[in-house]
């Protein structure tokens, strides 16, 4: 009887601390969501205050903090404003939406685009949390993964910069939420929008298709109409591809990118397409850049690289990407991390501003690493950054020294370019695969279950 | 008949030197400086127009095409001799200035009483090796650096020297007083900022770009003090030249050796970081 009457307190004790310890994390849970909003309106401060600091440097000092690409938007703008084209301005190679967009820079202030920008950037620390939340993650990790964000040096020297990477990394974490919540009409819309603004996002669309599986049918269907017949008819076959949300994906988002494309090759003519799409398609740059392919181009430069040569620079590039998208697929936010990763990596041109269309992804996928700061996490980072100051180093003395320092910037960009494998490969062994569907719900459930009880 | 004279004139003037350019750094001239008048209205109305927009032979055929516009031109004055003449190329690497420092000794006209204002016209020739920013010469300008400048021809950045073209680059800065000297002297400084394109690959390993000499003008304009409204141009062109200072600038370039060299080692680092992340991600499941 003593041990009845002992395992029924330790019975209530448990269920106490179980209380308990719930009710802990709901307090925790408003503490970091309250220390989240004191975050945002910090980095959203910090921002306006580079924006302000930004028109002081370019009036006062000699090389200017603005990038050269945020005045060729701003004219761009001005010419539509003129009722022109804005490829009429050199350089511009991007969708007449974005000259659009920045029309306010020439009747508001110079600085809209800026503050645009940087606001996007804010949006896209809310989207990481919408997403880290509907994926069960506490409230801790998205402070901290939405940190990672909105403090990346990176990050808020290219927006206040003028680069318009923040509205393309918005666009795309909205159509996760999109795909993740079941909107497949929306998340295709969106995905053509993000296909015209910049190619690259296109890369994505394998791993999109592959997740919208019969898995993903029954979740969407358990929320809307009741058809049980679904599942049994959901047979293993090659015609089972090619069920409704894949369908209806590849439609929408076709259509919204080529009805946009054809809205401007109509307006503007063959001079959209050259310079907005095919440029990108072909783009070379002789000039030293990180990517390893830079030196080659250059020498072949006087012949041009013959169509073996393209090929091989192509091939690696398709086959990383197909690995990744075969393996990792069904978790969507860290197969998108990898394949920009590698897009960028295996790229014939690397720009730093690149590397903010995976710093975007990167939030997502930290709070499902077993890596941490300390060292793991600390020895990595230093390797890529590393890395980078190493190629600068040479680059430093070749342009601006006039040493020919040719061969060895071409060994640190291979260095470079190890570093990113070595980062992408530490990443893919720490990382807990969990697939966004299982059994037709949202693997949250679990993830949320397993998180509880294990706290 | 005096246009068509005129007009022959220039023409011969503008051939001699084009040929000029090419061979003979000292500039001679027979001309009357009505002509180059002509030039420093086009170069003046051409800043109405966007950069870029004008070839190169429009700066030296245009005077052709138009009427002689005679009303507020005046004939030739005296001559401007250049007392001397200094050519620097500072900075270190890809991205240099290209300093002009002139002394020109001005004869004014004593026979009218009128006030003078000079300008310096410096017309610098580019080869398709090194380019001028047309938006930092904008930025300069509004800074003050200079009064005027365009650029004709091709301000490609992106491609590399082999398949550009030639540019040139017209500026237009104000001529400061020399005190404490006999003769009246004007002095000027230019500082003009200048890129290098890539040079085609050689096994020299650095690429000698030369910088010749400008051409250089002297706008001066004449202000009647007795009637207010009407102001004359007189337009004069410096006779003498000093030797010619023909600046070198080594530029490095791709060693074509190493071509197969680097195309192996590129395609084998690509293949191997396929198969390290293939082989990775195999693990991971």
């Amino acid at each position: 009887m003593q041990l009845q009457f002992l395992s029924d307190q330790l019975g209530l004790r448990a269920e106490e601390l179980e209380r308990n310890m719930a009710l802990k994390k709901l307090m925790d849970d408003e503490m970091w969501t309250k220390r989240s909003a004191l975050m945002m309106w910090t980095a959203g401060f910090m921002r306006l205050l580079l924006v302000v600091y930004a028109e002081w440097h370019d009036a006062h000092l000699e090389v200017p903090y603005t990038d050269i690409d945020y005045y060729v938007f701003s004219d761009a703008a001005a010419l539509i404003h003129l009722g022109k084209s804005p490829f009429d301005r050199a350089t511009y190679r991007y969708t007449p939406l974005l000259a659009l967009v920045l029309l306010p820079n020439s009747t508001l202030h110079r600085c809209w685009g800026k503050l645009l920008f940087s606001f996007a950037d804010l949006i896209v620390a809310l989207l990481i949390r919408k997403i880290l939340n509907l994926r069960g993650v506490s409230e801790r990790q998205c402070f901290i993964s939405a940190a990672t964000w909105l403090f990346n040096p990176f990050t808020f020297t290219v927006g206040t910069r003028g680069n318009c990477e923040a509205l393309v990394c918005a666009m795309i974490l909205w159509l996760l939420l999109c795909i993740m919540s079941g909107r497949v009409i929306q998340a295709a819309f969106w995905f053509g929008v993000v296909v015209h603004v910049r190619i690259y996002p296109i890369i994505y669309v394998l791993p999109v298709l592959l997740l919208l599986d019969g898995d993903y049918v029954k979740m969407v269907a358990k929320g809307s109409s009741n058809d049980p017949g679904a599942s049994s008819r959901l047979k293993h076959s090659l015609r089972s591809f090619f069920n409704w949300p894949r369908v209806v994906f590849g439609a929408v988002s076709g259509s919204v990118f080529f009805a946009l494309c054809g809205l401007f090759y109509f307006i503007y003519g063959t001079q959209y397409l050259h310079e907005a799409l095919f440029y990108h398609l072909t783009r070379s740059d002789h000039r030293h850049n990180f990517s390893i392919y830079f030196y080659s181009i250059y020498l072949n430069d006087d012949v041009g690289l013959t169509l073996a040569q393209r090929l091989l620079a192509f091939v690696p590039q398709m086959s990383v990407q197909l690995v990744l998208v075969a393996f990792f697929a069904k978790d969507l936010p860290f197969c998108f991390f990898l394949q920009t990763v590698a897009f960028v990596t295996f790229n014939k041109v690397i720009t730093a501003q690149y590397f903010v269309w995976f710093f975007c992804l990167l939030p997502l996928i930290l709070p499902f690493t077993s890596l941490k700061l300390r060292w793991g996490g600390a020895a990595l980072m230093s390797v890529w950054t590393g890395a980078q100051v190493h190629w600068l180093g040479w680059a430093y003395l070749l342009e601006f020294r006039g040493k020919n320092t040719f061969l060895p910037l071409w060994v640190a960009s291979i260095v470079f370019f190890a570093a990113n494998i070595v980062v992408m490969v530490t990443i893919i062994r720490h990382h807990s695969f969990c697939p966004m569907f299982q059994g037709g719900v949202l693997s949250y459930a679990r993830l949320k279950s397993r998180r509880i009880k294990g706290e | 008949m005096r246009n068509i004279c005129t007009v022959l004139v220039l023409f011969i003037s503008f051939a001699t030197r084009i040929s000029g350019w090419t061979n003979d750094d000292r500039l001679s001239s027979k001309l009357q400086g009505t002509d180059l008048c002509r030039l420093s209205d086009i170069v003046n109305d051409k800043e109405k127009v966007a950069i870029n927009e004008i070839q190169v032979e429009d700066l030296l055929f245009s005077p052709l095409a138009r009427p002689a516009a005679a009303e507020n031109l005046v004939t030739i004055g005296p001559r401007a001799t250049v007392v001397s003449l200094q050519r620097n190329l500072i900075g270190n690497g890809a991205h240099r200035e290209l300093h002009t420092d002139i002394t020109v000794e001005y004869d004014a006209d004593q026979s009218s009483q009128s006030a003078e204002d000079c300008d310096l016209i410096l017309i610098e020739k580019l080869s398709n090796g090194v380019f001028a920013d047309p938006f930092q010469l904008q930025r300069l300008k509004q800074q003050k650096s200079f009064k005027n400048v365009l650029i004709f021809g091709d301000v490609d950045l992106e491609r590399p020297a082999r398949s550009s073209s030639q540019s040139i680059v017209v500026i237009h800065q104000t001529f400061v007083e020399v005190v404490g000297v006999e003769r009246r002297q004007l002095q000027s400084t230019v500082a003009l900022p200048l890129h290098a394109r890539y040079p085609p690959s050689s096994a020299d390993t650095y690429f000698q770009l030369n910088l010749t000499m400008p051409q250089v003008m002297v706008n001066c304009r004449k202000t009647d003090v007795s009637s207010t409204q009407h102001s004359e141009r007189t337009c004069i062109q410096p006779v003498t030249f000093l030797p010619s200072q023909t600046l070198h600038w080594f530029i490095p370039t791709g060693y074509p050796l190493h071509s197969s060299l680097v195309d192996v080692y590129t395609t084998s680092a690509a293949l191997a970081g396929v198969v390290l992340i293939l082989l990775f991600s195999n693990m991971s499941n």
